[in-house]
């Protein structure tokens, strides 16, 4: 069994919301992405998602580079060519393990120049102050 | 005759899961001692090892969850957890901890076997 993903962590600051900013940075480098939420089987564009965009403390969800890219992954897993097309979000807030970072990006292509732009546009926005 | 990765085990038990194509199946399943054996993984720099997960047969978006090819997912191997498989990406919380390798040739006795066969969700 080969199982592809590499895991990037980030710290999440205080009243920081992990899942509006991943996805902010996932519609900045890829504008037409769409979303699916890991427990339901239906892909939404990314406007579409602004509830996730509320403070979201625990959650995983996956971001498809576009709806082709979604229905490749859907129809082959995680194949060498649609590698490039989707990063995997992993989110507990709550987490309290020895070592653990509470916002996980797994991405299968890290090699590839928009996702790595997506993962310093996921750094940067957790380095930034919150807006709020 | 396949039967399914859920039946025998008892409900405190956790399952581990190993996916393979037909001919991994035939393999493994040919033995009473099941032995998945180790290797260089073809994808990304993951650790020489067997590959394992939590993750069951009927999981949501397993594919995407564990970042497999669908064709190595049409069959399975269940059996009980001893904790002794390694995590792969320690960083992570433990709720989404579900990938674990074998640095070696990893062996299942008839006593941890809780089920085998083809996924249901192939089917």
């Amino acid at each position: 069994m080969d199982m592809s993903g590499i895991d990037f962590a980030f710290s999440v600051p205080e009243g920081q919301s992990a899942s509006a900013t991943v996805l902010e940075a996932c519609r900045r480098i890829w504008p037409r992405c769409v979303v699916r939420h890991a427990e339901e089987d239906v892909d939404r564009p990314i406007d579409d998602v602004a509830l996730w965009e509320n403070d979201v403390r625990v959650g995983e969800f996956f971001v498809y580079r576009s709806a082709a890219d979604a229905e490749n992954w859907h129809r082959n897993g995680s194949t060498l060519g649609n590698a490039a097309g989707m990063i995997h979000v992993m989110i507990d807030l709550n987490s309290v393990e020895n070592d653990a970072l509470p916002c996980i990006i797994e991405v299968h292509d890290p090699e590839d120049e928009r996702i790595h732009e997506i993962l310093n546009e996921i750094e940067t926005g957790f380095a930034a102050p919150a807006s709020n | 005759m396949p039967d399914s990765g859920r039946s025998g085990s008892s409900s405190r038990e956790r399952l581990v899961y190993h996916y393979t194509d037909e001919d991994g199946y035939k393999a493994i399943a040919s033995q009473p001692v099941w032995k998945f054996k180790a290797s260089r993984p073809e994808r990304i720099d993951n650790p020489f090892g067997a590959y394992f997960t939590t993750e069951p047969p009927d999981a949501k978006n397993l594919a995407e969850k564990i970042g497999v090819s669908w064709q190595k997912t049409r069959f399975y191997f269940a059996f009980a957890d001893y904790g002794d498989l390694r995590p792969v990406g320690t960083s992570r919380p433990a709720r989404y901890q579900r990938k674990f390798y074998s640095p070696i040739d990893y062996e299942v006795e008839l006593h941890r076997q809780r089920g085998s066969g083809e996924n249901p969700s192939w089917t």
